[in-house]
């Protein structure tokens, strides 16, 4: 790839004619109204740096570190500037080149020595809810004004307050308990495999009786996602090129992610690991899970639930990887259930991989307003397609709504018993 | 050219723009002049040029646009472009407006029932040919329906009353005559028509005009035979009755009956005639204000181009009714204009709340017109208010 | 008290203007952020602002005109910057004074069919929110959901459906705005008549240098009962323009009349897949919208006039979503334009429609003769194109050529008796196309104007007049045709 210390390729940069589509996209101009707050803003900051008009300084970072990388603006812009790689590749250059100050510099140290590491995070994460549960939240926000111990407030706003243990075991081979229509292996990722075991529970679930063998490959490890949305090039490269090496010789169809915001980077490892093979070999080969029973249709027995949902489209689900149909054709398949869009649904809920943990005054105005338009519809639980995103509204929501992957209501809807429909 | 503008008061019907640049540039300081379709009466003290012996005009059918000299008459033109199936937005024309000139017209800023379908006529101007008090010879727009090229000041001269510049051409873009329009006459006060209006609205009938007077409405749709047919049949719906049953005319020019009769009782009325803007609902508020205040009783009329918010008062003379219904203006904070006659005893055209913009109309006259030259009541007006106090 | 050095008034205004705005966090000053304000829709031009002023409401707009006008500091209005004649590019020195934050529709009055909004709010979201009273604004430049409303009365902006409804001066009943000497007036009223001079009309389309608008009174109209659109595809573009004037000539208004040529069509192909023919010379998008009845008539009228003049493949929106996908092909062209090359110029420009396909053939000349393409979009009913100039600026020469053809084209315009520009506005790109246009008389009384409203000259300096330092001293003269000199003909 490009970027690193040089910034984003100039050719890349002037796709963008300034016309402004993207303005009413941007989450973050919405908020502010402010011009270098906005895509094109960003891009033309790329551009004058790269005239030399403009230094790397911190008014610069600022600036880019604020964009959530939701990708609402690639799907507004008509030129098809890609957005996504520029935005990776001026983080990157920021990482490799701006020596931030020190709080913030020790804010990502601590966020990316944990988060990529399920051994580090699941004992964190146990520790965390358990102090929420004895009132930690109520103490941390006066801990500090801003670095880690702020970090940490906003990590532990965001905890469920029990953590799911009901995740599938590793290394093994789930049988498809319907008639066989192929193997499949199930990504299981860093935060999602601490915090929302169920979720792949549930996609075992519903892959084993839709006649898909699933294995769920043990030592994964993180796939990079979060570093590179960050800026993080050379963490993220080295993730993926040790998950690529950990599952390369498994012999499945397709590799199914239930976290979109994962999902947009495992498709596109050949960004990320430009001209190595096998990378882009396994990029071909990923799925959302979404996309992947879209695709293959459902045939189970889906028996009724009789809730009101409010699907939430997750922007690295809708935005990135165009899976915007899918997922509401996969709930309004189980009988009994209505599925609503909140207004505005196209705009970012904040959660943006580690934002809300670094940016968090944007990620709450955006995290309130998405709260109150789901709560606007009275739902009797809130689907998203991505973890972060359902933590994030959780942490906004009234305490009573309940949150789920669309593939766990799925799975409930397989258990459910035949006659009683109950919710 | 009629007379010399150095030799005291005359007539000056320029036959170009060029003779009228040259006529306004000879001016001696402190010379003024006042600016008219036509010969007036002789006016002893003042000196007057005319539009009047300027003719000329270039209509472009395929285009839909006309350019035309400021002294051609307002029923020759509307002949001419009824022959290509065109029309200016401007119908039914009185006999007295027919034999207008358009330069004339243009100055007086009236307003006919064709507002409601095209807007005000100054909507329709795409350009101006004109002469500045010292003879400057100026254009502004040009003769394409589309064009932001500089400033608009071709809408500013519409309805200025002279006191801006001489114009001395016009170019207007025109509208295809319907081919069938049809009006429907219902009696209706007031509150009942302003609800009908907004019941027509909502029904998604498109008035092509909609006129208020003496307590009747006549709500005319223009269009393909299928569509008036169609638009009939929902105001008959509207109003209870079958089709057959309402009181319906039509004509080939879609002049509406109800609108040449209520502009020629204006243009006969003896008193004085108000003219006034209120959102659509706001008139019930002025017709509640007039009846409430016993001013119907003394004579004071309303008819009003209803839909798109334009009213006329008309205020006998004398009896003090002028004040009364300045007051009432004044509490709707609505602003008002006397239209005719133009020049009152106090000076002023301006009646109940004071337009918006005054102090930037007094500089625009001072910048246009610096030594004062152009007679016009709306210079004397606008001199006149931004010089009282409060 | 007058401050002698520039920079040092310049100084006093960030010191006070901080104070004066009472949320401090609505003034602008950093370098990064500062430069992301240096242009509007179009790039070519720049100039970073010392300061910007976020303004979140009126009086903050205000506060800040009046300490420019105390100060003497050229101020530059700005909506959502999305202008494409460079007209919000800060003048040197200059403050840019932004209402993007100003958001709020105030009002909307259904039974009156009034919406007041704040200048902030974008073109399509008034649409939006009187959508459930069946109401609409019609004006609708491509940009609707990006343009805003304060920025639509400053150029005076149209857009495809301005053929039938007209532009936003025939839409905006009245504004409030705070003119370049710090005083605050509304000019025109509730209804459109208000008496006095029509200052409304004058300030509509004068491109920031008359003042700022703060409030806005718009006229709604009901949506149309029935709409339908279609695309005829032609084999040539003169066989297209002959379709758009049988249709006008049998008294019909269609609601947009819009023609885009080869080129055109691919580059809008590529961008959203509107459905398009690529194997069309040239096609038109043809909209009638109104009563149904009326709609059902002149649509089949529509229809036979296109195939009367030779059309080879009609296209029918069956639905609304159809009807919006081929809309979204043809508002998405500009920007689109950027999928044929890497640089391009939009031009706008307006001839009389009947000499559209005439012009056609002679920007083809003008682009063969330069080795160019240029892609064209035309709002064909009103006459208004907008060619796409298209070259590589990674090549001098092309650049220049490029910019050679595109003022040829405009002059081409003026020639043939249109305007150098239908929409766009002057803003700095065509000040000094302005000469061409209006010889000194006519710019002496569009100054006479200006200085009523701005006798220092602060507000929005250097745009649309030409001036020696844009121009060279020697701006090109008007020169009369001889027929206007012998007073056969009407100058305009």
């Amino acid at each position: 790839m490009s970027g690193g210390a040089t910034g984003p390729e100039r050719k890349l940069i002037d796709t963008c004619v300034h016309c402004g589509f993207c303005l009413p996209a941007c989450p973050t101009y919405q908020l502010s109204a402010n011009e270098a707050e906005s895509p094109r803003g960003r891009i033309d900051l790329m551009r004058r740096h790269s005239d030399g008009a403009i230094q790397l300084d911190s008014d610069f970072v600022g600036h880019i570190d604020s964009c959530l990388g939701c990708m609402a603006c690639v799907k507004a812009c008509p030129s098809g500037v890609d957005y996504e790689t520029l935005i990776v590749e001026a983080r990157s250059m920021i990482q490799s080149s701006f020596r931030r100050p020190g709080r913030q510099r020790l804010v990502r140290k601590a966020i990316f020595a944990v988060m990529p590491y399920p051994v580090r995070m699941r004992p964190l994460v146990r520790l965390g809810s358990l102090a929420k549960r004895l009132g930690a939240e109520r103490v941390a926000p006066r801990l500090s004004n801003g670095g880690v111990a702020a970090t940490f407030a906003s990590a532990l706003a965001l905890l469920p307050r029990m953590t799911s243990s009901s995740a599938p075991a590793r290394g093994r081979l789930y049988a498809a308990s319907s008639p066989r229509r192929g193997t499949v292996g199930l990504l299981t990722g860093c935060v999602s495999a601490v915090v929302f075991g169920s979720t792949e529970q549930a996609a075992v679930d519903v892959l084993r009786a839709e006649g898909f063998d699933v294995l769920v490959p043990a030592g994964q490890g993180c796939c990079g996602a979060l570093a590179e949305h960050s800026g993080e090039s050379p963490l993220a490269a080295r993730l993926a090129r040790k998950l690529v090496a950990r599952l390369d010789r498994e012999q499945v169809d397709a590799w199914i992610t239930t976290s979109a915001g994962c999902g947009s980077t495992l498709k596109s490892y050949d960004r990320l690991l430009p001209g190595e093979a096998s990378a882009a070999k396994f990029s071909g080969r990923v799925r959302d899970i979404h996309e992947f029973l879209h695709q293959q249709g459902l045939r189970a027995d889906y028996k009724p639930l009789g809730i009101r949902i409010a699907y939430h489209p997750a922007c690295h689900l809708a935005n990135a990887q165009g899976i915007v149909d899918e997922p509401l054709a996969l709930l309004r398949a189980i009988p009994g259930c209505e599925v609503l869009l909140p207004g505005q649904s196209g705009t970012c809920c904040g959660s943006a991989g580690i934002y809300n943990l670094i940016e968090p005054a944007t990620a709450e105005a955006l995290g309130t307003a998405k709260a109150s338009a789901i709560a606007e519809l009275r739902p009797d639980v809130v689907a998203a397609g991505n973890p972060g995103c359902l933590l994030q509204i959780a942490r906004y929501s009234d305490p009573g709504l309940a949150s789920a992957h669309p593939v766990e209501l799925l799975a409930r809807s397989l258990a459910a018993a035949t006659a009683s429909g109950e919710a | 050219m009629s007379g010399a503008p150095n030799q005291g008061p005359a007539i000056l019907a320029p036959a170009s723009s060029a003779e009228a640049s040259q006529m306004l540039g000879s001016f001696e300081p402190g010379q003024n002049v006042r600016i008219k379709g036509e010969s007036p009466a002789p006016d002893v003290g003042l000196a007057t040029i005319v539009c009047a012996n300027l003719h000329g005009y270039e209509h472009s059918p395929a285009d839909q646009t006309l350019v035309a000299a400021a002294g051609e008459r307002l029923g020759a033109i509307e002949g001419m472009l009824a022959e290509h199936g065109q029309r200016i937005p401007a119908f039914p024309l009185t006999a007295r407006e027919r034999n207008m000139t358009l330069g004339a017209w243009l100055a007086s800023g009236a307003d006919t029932a064709a507002a409601q379908r095209y807007g005000r006529f100054r909507e329709s101007m795409i350009g101006a040919e004109f002469i500045l008090a010292d003879g400057t010879r100026a254009h502004s727009g040009g003769r394409v329906i589309k064009n932001v090229a500089g400033y608009d000041l071709a809408k500013l001269m519409a309805g200025s009353l002279g006191a801006l510049a001489f114009v001395t051409a016009a170019s207007l873009r025109l509208y295809p005559l319907p081919r069938r329009a049809a009006r429907v006459t219902v009696e209706a006060e007031i509150p009942r028509a302003v609800a009908l209006v907004d019941q027509a609205h909502r029904a998604g009938i498109e008035l092509a005009t909609c006129e208020w007077g003496g307590g009747q409405l006549e709500i005319g749709v223009e269009g393909p035979s299928a569509a008036v047919e169609a638009a009939l049949r929902k105001i008959a719906d509207l109003l209870d009755r079958t089709v057959g049953q309402l009181e319906l005319s039509e004509g080939d020019q879609g002049s509406p009956a109800l609108a040449s009769r209520l502009a020629e009782e204006r243009e006969s009325f003896a008193g004085t005639i108000v003219k006034v803007g209120t959102r659509l609902s706001g008139v019930a508020g002025l017709h509640q204000a007039i009846v409430s205040r016993g001013l119907a009783e003394r004579g004071v009329r309303l008819h009003s181009h209803l839909a798109v918010g334009i009213h006329y008062l008309g205020v006998p003379a004398g009896d003090g009714l002028d004040g009364e219904v300045d007051a009432i203006l004044r509490s709707m904070r609505l602003a008002g204009q006397r239209i005719a006659p133009t020049a009152p005893a106090d000076g002023t055209i301006f009646l109940g709340r004071r337009p918006g913009g005054l102090a930037t109309m007094r500089r625009l006259l001072d910048s246009f017109d610096p030594q004062g030259r152009l007679v016009s009541p709306m210079r004397t007006s606008i001199i006149t208010e931004t010089e009282m106090p409060g | 008290m007058p401050i002698a050095s520039r920079s040092g008034r310049m100084e006093e205004f960030k010191r006070r203007v901080v104070e004066l705005v009472p949320q401090g966090e609505c003034i602008i000053g950093d370098a990064a952020a500062l430069s992301s304000y240096g242009s509007d829709g179009l790039i070519r031009f720049r100039q970073t602002p010392e300061v910007v002023v976020l303004a979140k409401s009126a009086g903050e707009i205000h506060s800040a005109v009046k300490l420019c006008a105390e100060l003497g500091i050229p101020f530059v209005g700005r909506g959502s910057g999305t202008g494409l004649s460079g007209g919000a590019v800060p003048p040197p020195d200059g403050v840019v004074i932004a209402a993007s934050a100003m958001k709020g529709i105030l009002e909307i009055d259904p039974v009156d069919r009034i919406a007041v909004v704040e200048p902030g709010v974008a073109n399509l979201v008034v649409s939006e929110r009187t959508a459930p009273f069946g109401l609409y604004y019609a004006p609708d430049p491509s940009s609707q959901s990006v343009c805003s409303i304060g920025g639509n009365v400053a150029e005076n902006s149209g857009g495809a459906h301005c053929l039938k409804y007209g532009f936003t001066t025939n839409h905006v009943l009245a504004i409030e705005v705070v003119l370049p000497d710090g005083s605050v007036e509304v000019l025109g009223g509730e209804s459109p008549f208000e008496p006095g001079l029509d200052l409304r009309s004058s300030f509509l389309g004068s491109e920031g240098t008359l003042g700022i608008v703060t409030k806005v009174w718009l006229r709604l109209l009901s949506r149309p009962e029935a709409v339908r659109t279609l695309v005829a595809d032609f084999d040539s573009a003169e066989s297209a323009g002959a379709a758009v004037s049988a249709i006008i000539a049998a008294g019909i208004v269609p609601a947009a009349i819009e023609m885009m040529d080869a080129l055109a069509i691919e580059a809008c192909e590529k961008a959203v897949g509107a459905g398009y023919s690529l194997d069309a010379a040239a096609a038109l998008i043809v909209e009638v919208d109104g009563p149904r009845e009326e709609v059902d008539a002149l649509y089949e009228e529509v229809k036979s006039a296109c195939v009367s003049c030779g059309t080879t493949k009609i296209r029918e929106a069956a639905d609304q979503a159809e009807r919006s996908r081929i809309w979204l092909g043809r508002k998405a062209a500009f920007a689109a334009a950027g999928r044929l090359a890497p640089a391009y110029i939009v031009q706008d420009g307006v001839v009389p429609r009947t000499a559209l396909a005439s012009i056609l053939g002679r920007i083809a000349e003008l682009a063969d003769d330069a080795g160019l393409r240029v892609a064209n979009v035309f709002h064909a009913g009103d006459g208004n194109l907008h060619p796409l100039v298209l070259y590589n600026p990674d090549s001098p020469e092309e650049s220049e050529a490029a910019e050679r053809v595109a003022s040829e084209i405009v002059e081409l315009c003026v020639e043939i008796g249109g305007s150098i520009t239908g929409e766009h506005g002057v803003g700095l790109e065509k000040a000094c196309s302005m000469a061409a246009m209006f010889d000194s008389g006519d710019l002496e009384a569009m100054q006479r104007l200006r200085i009523a409203f701005d006798a220092q000259g602060i507000a929005n300096p250097g745009k649309v007049f030409p001036t020696p330092r844009l121009c060279g001293d020697t701006p090109g003269r008007y020169r009369a045709h001889p027929l206007e000199l012998s007073g056969e003909a009407i100058r305009f």
